[in-house]
């Protein structure tokens, strides 16, 4: 722990029963690029093998710590958090801005997905590797989703409301700040560990921040907010609009 | 054309790897892509023929199915494992040199960034497309790029991040290479990056699909610039 200050810290366990994925057949076949009347019979045979084992295969977990707001500054390029300094950028701390807490936060899925694409691949079923990714990583947002949900509800307990999440590596936030996030978690927070480069192994995680507040908001994604002309959320909007 | 290679390329473009693949269902329990390939040299039909004739346009017409978007990732994959089948029986042919490759090309995901899997794809495309692909691997650093060109003489490396922060690494590995090889063409890709940020980096060329990167390898080697 990067303070010696006391935090809430909270953590969950979700379990993902077979049939309660949050990501149906139908929308894997959908991600795929197919319909269920055009899907390939050996493509959606792949799927559904796929979902037979991916429950079994998912140790999906998400924590948080909550700064109050005598631990926190935020200006307009930065948040501080207990003297540690995080340089998100105008675009997250515009965000933030109004925010009387922070919550940093991490979620994951656990070891086994990547073992198993990896596996995949290795043994040249690139069809499953690449469909086992594409699940894994719907089930890495899907897990932080949950996570984002459990936030909202103790807050909305206290009239309050919550920001967007933000993640290093996004929004023009350095991912090196991942080194700085995870200072503030326990040793191996829900096994996730850094590399040298501060990407999180397991790779299907998610770390970030959310603000808390009475007089903050979710706003849905909004590309104009932003300066990156290269963001692949700018190129994924544009390419729906053509 | 001789019909075996008709049907070894159809078998090919539809993924039918051998006699036992299930898919596709209309072609179910007849010979697939390896049983063909045998056969066509059974039939004396010469590895370049079965390779030129049958196996690269066959690829080449997925490629450009995919970039048309009249078949999606997954029959890409289910292709070009068909076309490995194929390539199996012509490895001898290959280790004897009477069949080359096209080239060789290095790839890798750049320093700080460990995604993968669009890079695996483009490798199986262009290995389908009849390159030899040097696989550097995830979180490759500038140096690595550089050793690997020296160990492997190669015209083209491929650069693949999909961090809107990894992705300036970039920048530092096509200075490093262009450097030390000034004739190398440098492909990128990934999904946080554009044909406007491969300019403003001196990268060669950026494609958002592998059948883009494959087009333009195949045509600098149809028009002798390798």
């Amino acid at each position: 722990m990067n303070s010696g200050k006391p935090v809430l810290i909270k953590q969950f366990k979700f379990k993902f029963q077979e049939n309660e994925l949050f990501i149906t057949i139908k929308d894997t076949i959908e991600l795929l690029g197919y319909t269920a009347e055009s899907v390939p019979e050996t493509i959606k045979e792949v799927v559904e093998e796929l979902f037979e084992k991916i429950p079994g295969l998912i140790d999906a977990s998400a924590g948080f710590v909550s700064f109050s707001q005598s631990s926190i500054v935020i200006k307009n390029d930065k948040f501080i958090i207990d003297g540690v300094s995080f340089e998100c950028k105008p675009i997250i701390a515009n965000q933030l801005s109004n925010a009387d807490s922070l919550i940093l936060f991490a979620s994951t899925i656990g070891p086994s997905a990547e073992a198993l694409c990896k596996k995949c691949f290795d043994e040249g079923d690139s069809l499953k590797g690449f469909t086992a990714d594409l699940i894994f990583s719907e089930l890495a947002e899907r897990t932080v989703d949950l996570l984002e949900m459990k936030i909202d509800e103790l807050v909305s307990a206290e009239n309050l409301h919550i920001t967007n999440r933000f993640s290093p590596g996004y929004c023009g936030w350095s991912v090196t700040d991942q080194q700085k996030l995870f200072s503030f978690f326990p040793d191996k927070f829900l096994g996730i560990v850094l590399t040298e480069s501060s990407l999180m192994i397991p790779v299907k995680s998610v770390s970030g921040v959310i603000g808390i507040g009475k007089n903050v908001k979710k706003e849905s994604y909004n590309c104009s907010l932003c300066e990156l002309d290269f963001c692949y959320k700018r190129k994924h909007q544009s390419n729906k609009t053509e | 054309m001789q019909e075996v290679l008709k049907q070894l390329a159809v078998c090919i473009e539809r993924g039918k790897t051998n006699r036992d693949s299930k898919y596709p269902a209309d072609l179910a329990g007849t010979d697939g892509a390896a049983e063909l390939t045998q056969s066509a040299l059974n039939q004396n039909i010469s590895p370049w023929d079965i390779l030129n004739l049958a196996l690269l346009p066959a690829m080449q017409s997925v490629g450009e199915k995919f970039r048309d978007s009249k078949i999606f990732i997954p029959e890409v994959l289910i292709a070009s494992r068909a076309m490995n089948a194929s390539m199996e029986i012509l490895k001898p042919y290959f280790i004897s040199g009477e069949l080359k490759l096209k080239g060789k090309i290095i790839l890798g995901t750049v320093t700080g960034d460990l995604h993968d899997i669009g890079k695996n794809l483009l490798k199986m495309v262009l290995e389908g497309g009849g390159w030899e692909v040097i696989d550097l691997g995830v979180d490759v650093k500038v140096e690595k790029f550089v050793e690997a060109v020296k160990n492997n003489p190669a015209r083209f490396v491929g650069l693949s991040a999909l961090l809107t922060t990894t992705m300036l690494n970039m920048k530092e590995i096509v200075a490093g290479l262009k450097k030390e090889f000034p004739g190398l063409l440098i492909v990128i890709g990934g999904a946080p990056v554009n044909q406007s940020f491969a300019d403003e980096i001196n990268a060669d060329a950026y494609f958002p699909d592998p059948a883009g990167m494959l087009h333009y390898v195949d045509s600098k080697y149809l028009n002798g610039e390798l």
